[in-house]
């Protein structure tokens, strides 16, 4: 049952990773012998340049054509990322086709839309040279449902600029460690983003608010972290009734990320705090503060050029490049994971 | 006047354009009307009762699209907050679907204050209702109450509430879009894409 795994391995191959005698890059952990492993070459990231790659693999069998369980994830990234995100791949449309094979770089990988009925598994924004890993045992009793053959995309987006910048060079590890539990509580995921969001030189810091509530309510909330870019001042998650129609109060509030290059991902120790009763959900709200957009990266002018009505505003609109677009992402971790399905909200 | 002098001097120190001007008569309360885009970017006035389209939005999902117009209130900077909600009970029935974002509007020629950039789907209130885990209900051909607010720079409110029956509104995207909207949707069920092409994962790969 390892064969066809180590041939995804052989197929992707490892390298020794960077020239600087300091660093020696993120590894695969030698301790996690019975679950999944998956690691990226290692690869240049020219000055100026942002790369976002997907890797594709399937999950390898692991009892015999049975679901198995992870109950611990560690996906670890060189300096310099933005982010690296595993999702469960579904529906293709033009991204994941047999005829790419197991990689795509740029192209097809920077459209969101491809990737828009695939259920978040996991995603990790560390991108300091302290740390590098999301280290993650989830809570007790709790663990990812898996099938043998289950395709997984691993997209990693790097960025040697101005804002952000790759010290050494990209590479992402991760493993799924494989869980001895028989019936655990399953873990689901809620990715929501919030779209036709624009920051512009008329409207400088522009506060955006969106709502999304779990398929049954009574979950518990276990980790969550926020998503933007250089126009980000402030991301909030609250915990929300799913009836009211105001902002929740403070005491509602689980997260706050004011760092958009390295934001926290928070881990819910005490699940009595973290509980969403019936029709609940969450409310995220996103704050901007615009500024002159770099010369090096066309201005205004090339702000305008890409926006579609032509609005001669300046506006940094809804996208992936980071130098010139912005987000409104939520990436959020709860139990149980009912009705089948992980949530995503658009 | 005390409004008016706020909001000046709100706008100097937020680099804001230099309206806000007052649209309408300070006297009345803030009014607002509200019009539906189609798949083409055409308006039409939302009624109760109204068949609305379900539109797929750039990242993905089924969305509708509320236009506001709106009179007796300070232009510039506006707040939207529009919402769908799962019943006809104000304020008790479970949101659907709810999101809140500034617009700028300003003051036209017949008395109405109208989104500076009208075309633009961030001056709409963008309702994503698909895929929704919380309806007990298909989201299509099913009656739903769509709720659109407007605030001013002054606190000044006003909105309006109306009963609602989104349709899918591509033809061509009829078949993915009735299966994403359908009650009890999970991922990986609508194999069947915008461009008939898409297939599920477990498909091809296994």
């Amino acid at each position: 049952m390892f064969q066809r795994f180590g041939a995804i391995l052989l197929l992707v191959g490892v390298v020794a990773c960077g020239d600087d005698d300091d660093f020696t890059g993120v590894t695969l952990d030698p301790a996690n012998t019975t679950g999944v492993k998956f690691e990226t070459q290692t690869f240049e990231v020219p000055q100026g340049a942002e790369i976002q790659d997907c890797y594709f693999f399937n999950m390898p069998d692991l009892a015999n054509g049975q679901d198995y369980w992870v109950d611990r994830v560690r996906l670890g990234s060189n300096p310099g990322s933005h982010h690296a995100n595993v999702f469960r791949v579904k529906t293709i449309v033009a991204l994941g086709t047999p005829e790419q094979g197991d990689f795509v770089h740029d192209g097809e990988c920077f459209k969101s839309g491809n990737w828009a009925d695939w259920p978040l598994v996991t995603n990790n924004q560390d991108s300091s040279q302290d740390s590098g890993y999301f280290d993650w045992t989830l809570p007790s009793g709790v663990a990812y449902r898996f099938s043998p053959g289950e395709r997984i995309m691993v997209q990693t987006h790097y960025v040697n600029a101005t804002t952000q910048t790759t010290p050494f060079k990209g590479k992402v590890v991760l493993d799924l460690y494989r869980s001895t539990m028989t019936s655990p509580i399953e873990m689901g995921t809620l990715f929501a983003t919030q779209q036709s969001i624009r920051i512009c030189r008329s409207n400088p810091t522009p506060s955006y608010h969106g709502t999304c509530s779990f398929s049954s309510g009574d979950v518990t909330i276990a980790a969550a972290n926020g998503h933007f870019h250089s126009r980000g001042t402030q991301f909030d998650i609250f915990k929300w009734d799913g009836v009211s129609v105001e902002q929740p109060p403070e005491g509602e509030r689980f997260y706050r990320s004011v760092k958009w290059d390295d934001p926290p991902m928070t881990i819910y120790q005490d699940p009595s705090s973290m509980q969403v009763g019936e029709h609940g959900g969450i409310w995220w709200t996103c704050d901007y503060d615009w500024y002159e957009p770099l010369a090096e990266f066309g201005g205004c002018a090339a702000l305008d050029a890409a926006d579609k009505q032509q609005a001669g505003d300046c506006c940094y609109t809804f996208g992936p490049k980071v130098e010139t677009s912005e987000h409104c992402n939520v990436f959020l971790y709860y139990y149980p994971k009912k009705d089948r399905t992980d949530i995503t909200c658009f | 006047m005390r409004h008016t002098a706020s909001l000046l001097l709100l706008a100097a120190c937020s680099s804001s354009p230099p309206y806000p001007e007052f649209a309408g008569d300070p006297a009345l309360p803030l009014e607002v009307e509200l019009s539906i885009r189609d798949v083409s970017g055409g308006l039409t006035t939302l009624a109760d009762g109204m068949r609305v389209p379900l539109i797929e939005a750039p990242q993905g999902g089924k969305t509708i699209f509320v236009a506001v117009r709106a009179r007796n209130l300070y232009t510039g900077a506006v707040e939207l907050m529009g919402l769908v909600r799962d019943g006809t009970v104000d304020g008790q029935d479970p949101i659907l679907g709810l999101e809140k974002r500034p617009v700028d509007f300003a003051l036209a020629a017949d008395g109405w204050a109208y989104p500076v950039e009208p075309d633009q789907l961030s001056s709409y209130s963008n309702i994503a209702l698909c895929p929704n885990y919380k309806s007990s209900r298909d989201i299509y051909e099913e009656a739903y109450q769509v709720t659109v607010e407007v605030e001013d720079r002054s606190g000044r409110r006003g909105g309006r509430a109306l009963m609602v029956t989104p349709y899918c509104g591509v033809p061509a995207e009829e078949q993915s879009c009735r299966c994403q909207c359908a009650h009890g949707y999970h991922h990986g069920q609508c194999t069947v894409g915008p461009n008939r092409s898409a297939v599920l994962a477990s498909e091809v790969w296994r």
